[in-house]
């Protein structure tokens, strides 16, 4: 059994929610507040095994408690016992094979069978839990909820982030499951009782011996006469062995004593291996406590073939889950103010690309709200160091206002990546410089149409045009300055004179530093900066400036304080950049 | 009592095939040994409210599970199925259809089996399905039957010799052409259990030689019944009060040691004046027409109208009304005459009737008219009073629409009758008696006479104009 849909209607944060979740591994992504644990939450509680579960006002959508909580959880890939009409035949919905739920059985070769569990919540904060479907609706069938064996076996195993509980034999702990039945816990408890009860008397005989000789003597004076084989023994009714006083012990330290993901980790295992649930495992913030090289052993496990539920929902902030999970196991969670929520799987293509390029090159951009897709390293590079500048200036940050960077790795393949988070829910700004338009001609003018805002420098420029033509002459003496700390002066200087002819070239560095008020001075640098042609090809290489680091620096030590000064173009390009990234929250 | 090889091995080859059950031969108990000693949970389906208790009584006293067999008419399981997933099927929502709706139901359940996307729910809920009385399917029944036996080994069980259906009411399904080209002959079942049990072998052996006679359309020669079989030869018409009298007039009659007059198999009242004359109470049908012309009569009509209908239907149903005198009296009454008696409960009830357009003085005429009289048409009586208090009640429908789930009720309580019983062939059929009255006065189907004659357990009275006994 899976879970094939999941509806959500004024629960917490989710005003309303549609979601097909994949079979298998679904690992929920987004920013902070996408509201990825309340939907966990709405599908445990809808697959609650208990039905005594209370609520209260602040389980409604934006409070208003008028207005009923509604989640239907449909399971799909159903055993025939379910389907058996000594069950839920009558109940019977169906899932096609594009994710949709349909009221009706469909024929086989288009869909499976799927029963729908709808928990409401009215403002009397009871939860009722029934099958539905729109039969039930139009109340042409009676109301019924699954059997508390099927509740059971469809209720999601979830570990938690504190996992300590399952480590004792407590009410529906794994242990205590594991313990084949509730019953047979409960008969171990008893006589784990006895056994503690018996131990006490022959070994705390001593310890209380002299109290109870002044015992006998007291009661002698009263003239009654105790037998001689009263002893201390422990009151079965006060010291009971309860559930949950019993835990796997190392030695003296009770296991749970173990560091978080250690104890998770084995609780994640016993899971497994009770046969927890065999429907689904929930798995919260599934790298919490875990070294990076446990989280991949986790993922590993989750993900093999041989596990009884094999269909699990985590959430994750951690990018190496998003690294190395498979892009078909994410799924972008984004809310919308209304409170909307959407999951989009990650697996989406965009013009042909392969969508698991991204993640595993990038997985940082997906955990942010808002992604600045810069053509290249110097692109990202100057952003990086244009932020630094405008934290100096006390301006908001760009993680503050929840935006990543992430290298569009070229003219070409960077509008495809803008292309591809936008049709994830992300907000996306596109920088490109403008030497260069990409190959397909109108993915710009869609890109926009989609809601990307593109920056791009003033026709014709390069990013190395802009620093070398469109910064004032002090600032282009600095990046001349910075270039020579890591170039060699002799490289310099043959860029330098490359357009020169034999008569007219440089001699030396200085020569060159005094005459960049040049224009054709400039043009040879900024041309050579760009990185040189190889033999027999269209592709550059050596460029000066593709390197984050480098990009950083120029921007913010050269390009920042320069800016006021700087040609109109570049300067109207930062401002409205920096407008752009005021508008995020 | 062990399940006949044949049908084990048809068993064992999942096959789907039909048992030839002649009536008394122990078809109800095959069918729960069957679902005894299968693992799988069957399907059963019979036609009638009556045969399902009678099987769901049988597999109880085998002490097995409920949850092994799933239980219902062939009508309830089609209505649940279509109805479950309308939009497939394309049922229209009814609650509870009658009459010519039941052909939409057949069909919508025959248009979701059809379309194949409930076929594993078929197949996850039952490992065998088992139709029992198949001579009794009509047409849209056999159909629903033929596409569930394609998913899931079906065996039927039926007799057409004793197939009999209400005259006017739906064509049964044909043996020869439909059903046996889809359910192959497996078995016939070879042991009288129902003379058997009651040691009573002389008349198991005659009637298996009815048998032969009539599925070879020879005559029955009456003078070899054994000692048990009473003729009664109807020489010369005038006798026929007589010997009705004599055949009908056994003693020590107990719940123990029942009789069943069978009568005219098409009159309601044929049979109710009957029952008033041999002194038993006159089984009514299920839709009951006589119910049916009351309540619209009742409600159609006011004053000295109604309540002259009223008294003819008592006088037709209690033994000793006389309705002339009574309603001369109340007319003058009525018409202000000044009587020195004064009104008994039954006058005044019907002077209310004739005054008023209430509906519960005519609750207490029936009342006061059935104390210290015998009620032959008890049912009929009840019935009415049943639907009239319905009625009564605030925002009740009409009274024949009162009468309809009154019946449905009591169709689904299930009938208990006295032990003097007048029936017919059609309300007889797969029950069990131990003693009847056959009247073969008239011509008869075979399948009626066989009907009739297999109804009894220790002893039969015939009334018969001839001692070479032919069908027509």
């Amino acid at each position: 059994m899976r879970v094939g849909y999941v509806e959500i209607e004024n629960f917490r944060g989710i005003k309303q929610l549609w979601w097909a979740p994949a079979a298998g591994v679904n690992c929920l992504i987004g920013p902070g507040d996408s509201c990825k644990t309340t939907i966990l939450d709405a599908v445990e509680l809808a697959l609650s095994p208990r039905h005594t579960l209370s609520f209260d006002d602040l389980d409604f959508f934006g409070g208003e408690f008028n207005k009923a909580t509604k989640i239907i959880v449909t399971l799909t890939d159903l055993p025939d016992e379910f389907i058996s009409d000594a069950m839920y035949a009558p109940y019977l919905r169906g899932i096609s094979d594009d994710g949709k739920v349909i009221d009706e059985p469909p024929l086989p070769e288009k869909g499976q069978h799927a029963l729908s569990i709808m928990l409401s919540i009215d403002e009397g904060l009871e939860g009722t839990w029934t099958l539905w479907n729109e039969r039930v609706a139009a109340g042409d069938m009676k109301e019924r909820s699954l059997t508390y064996a099927h509740r059971a076996s469809v209720a999601p195993a979830r570990l938690g982030v504190y996992a300590d509980r399952h480590l004792s034999w407590g009410r529906n702990s794994t242990l205590a499951r594991m313990s084949e039945g509730a019953a047979a816990t409960q008969d171990i408890l008893a006589r784990a009782g006895r056994l503690a009860r018996n131990h006490f008397k022959t070994e705390a005989a001593a310890l209380f011996k002299s109290s109870l000789e002044s015992v006998k003597l007291a009661a002698k004076k009263v003239g009654l006469a105790l037998p001689g084989t009263i002893a201390a023994g422990l009151d079965v009714q006060n010291l009971a062995i309860t559930n949950g006083s019993v835990a796997i012990h190392d030695g003296e330290v009770p296991l749970r004593a173990l560091g978080m993901g250690s104890s998770r980790l084995l609780v994640a295992a016993l899971q497994d291996y009770s046969k927890a649930s065999l429907c689904l495992t929930i798995i919260d913030e599934v790298e919490h406590g875990l070294e990076p090289h446990r989280i991949v052993r986790l993922l590993k496990h989750l993900k093999s073939k041989d596990r009884v539920s094999p269909q699990v929902f985590i959430t994750s902030h951690s990018p190496i889950v998003i690294r190395e999970l498979s892009v078909h196991d994410l799924h972008v969670v984004r809310r919308a103010e209304d409170g909307k929520v959407t999951v989009r799987p990650a697996d989406k293509k965009y013009s042909k690309r392969d969508p698991q390029a991204p993640p595993r090159s990038m997985p940082e951009a997906y955990l942010a709200p808002t992604v600045l897709i810069c053509e290249g390293k110097t692109e990202v590079g100057l952003l990086k160091g244009l932020d630094d500048y405008w934290v100096a200036q006390h301006l908001d940050n760009l993680a503050l206002k929840g935006i990543a960077l992430a290298d569009g790795g070229g003219v070409d393949n960077a509008p495809a990546l803008a292309g591809q988070f936008c049709g994830l829910g992300y907000q996306v700004g596109l920088l490109l410089d403008s030497d260069q338009d990409p190959a397909d001609t109108e993915i710009l003018g869609k890109l926009e149409k989609a809601g990307v805002t593109v920056f791009r420098w003033d026709k014709g420029c390069s990013t190395e045009d802009v620093l070398f033509h469109q910064l004032p002459l002090a600032a282009v003496e600095m990046l001349f300055d910075y270039t020579l700390t890591f170039l060699e002066p002799t490289a310099i200087l043959d860029a330098a004179n490359k357009p020169r002819q034999a008569d007219d070239r440089f001699t030396s560095i200085d020569q060159v530093r005094a005459r960049l008020s040049d224009a054709t001075v400039l043009d040879a640098l900024a041309a050579r900066a760009k990185g040189k042609k190889k033999k027999d090809s269209e592709d550059l290489h050596g460029a000066w400036y593709k390197d984050i680091a480098k990009a950083e620096h120029i921007a913010q030590k050269i390009l920042g304080p320069h800016l006021k000064d700087a040609h109109k173009g570049l300067q109207e390009m930062v401002s409205a950049l920096r407008g752009w990234i005021d508008g995020h929250s | 009592m062990a399940i006949p090889d044949r049908i084990r091995t048809a068993l064992q080859e999942k096959a789907n095939g039909s048992v030839v059950a002649p009536a008394g031969y122990g078809k109800t108990e095959t069918i729960a040994d069957i679902v005894a000693e299968t693992s799988c949970r069957c399907l059963l389906l019979t036609h009638t409210l009556a045969g399902v208790d009678a099987l769901r009584k049988r597999l109880r006293e085998k002490g097995v599970r409920s949850d092994r067999y799933q239980l219902e008419t062939i009508a309830a399981w089609s209505l649940r199925y279509a109805a479950a997933y309308p939009v497939t099927s394309g049922f229209p929502r009814l609650v509870t259809p009658r009459g010519h709706q039941w052909s939409t139901v057949y069909a919508s359940t025959r248009k979701l089996l059809d379309g194949r996307s409930i076929d594993r729910v078929i197949q996850a809920s039952y490992g065998l399905v088992l139709v029992d009385e198949y001579q009794d399917c009509s047409a849209d029944q056999h159909a629903v039957v033929v596409l569930l036996s394609r998913l899931v080994p079906t065996l039927i069980f039926g007799d057409p010799l004793q197939s009999i259906f209400d005259f006017g009411g739906e064509a049964t399904v044909r043996w020869q052409e439909d059903v046996l080209p889809a359910f192959p002959e497996l078995d016939e079942l070879g042991t009288p259990w129902r003379w058997k049990n009651k040691k009573n072998d002389p008349l198991a052996e005659w009637l298996r030689i009815v048998r032969a006679d009539l599925l070879a359309g020879k005559a029955i020669d009456l003078r070899k019944a054994p000692a048990c079989v009473q003729v009664h030869h109807l020489d010369e018409p005038g006798r026929l009060r007589a010997l009705e009298k004599k055949a009908c007039g056994h003693g020590s009659l107990s719940d123990a040691n029942r009789l069943a007059i069978i009568g005219s198999k098409s009159s309601e009242r044929v049979r109710a004046a009957l029952a008033k004359r041999v002194h038993a109470q006159n089984v009514e049908t299920i839709e009951c027409k006589d119910l049916q012309t009351a309540c619209s009569t009742i409600e159609a009509t006011a004053g000295m109208d109604r309540l002259t209908f009223v008294m003819g239907l008592l006088q037709r149903s209690i033994v000793g009304v006389n309705q002339t005198p009574f309603l001369r009296r109340i007319s003058e009454i009525h018409g202000g005459k000044q009587i020195r008696k004064p009104l008994t409960a039954a006058e005044a009830a019907a002077l209310a009737i004739v005054t008023s357009d209430k509906l519960e003085p005519v609750i207490a005429m029936l009342d006061e008219f059935r104390k210290g009289r015998r009620t032959f048409r008890g049912e009929l009586i009840f019935a009415l009073r049943e639907s009239l208090q319905l009625r009564c009640l605030p925002g009740s429908p009409s009274l024949l629409e009162c009468a309809w789930h009154v019946q449905e009720r009591r169709r689904h309580a299930g009938r208990r009758h006295g032990y003097k019983i007048v029936t017919s062939t059609l309300l007889a059929k797969g029950l069990e008696y131990e003693n009847s009255v056959v009247f073969l006065t008239e011509p008869a189907t075979k399948e009626d006479i066989y009907v009739a004659l297999t109804r009894a357990s220790r002893r039969i009275d015939i009334v018969t104009a001839a001692l070479d006994l032919s069908a027509k």
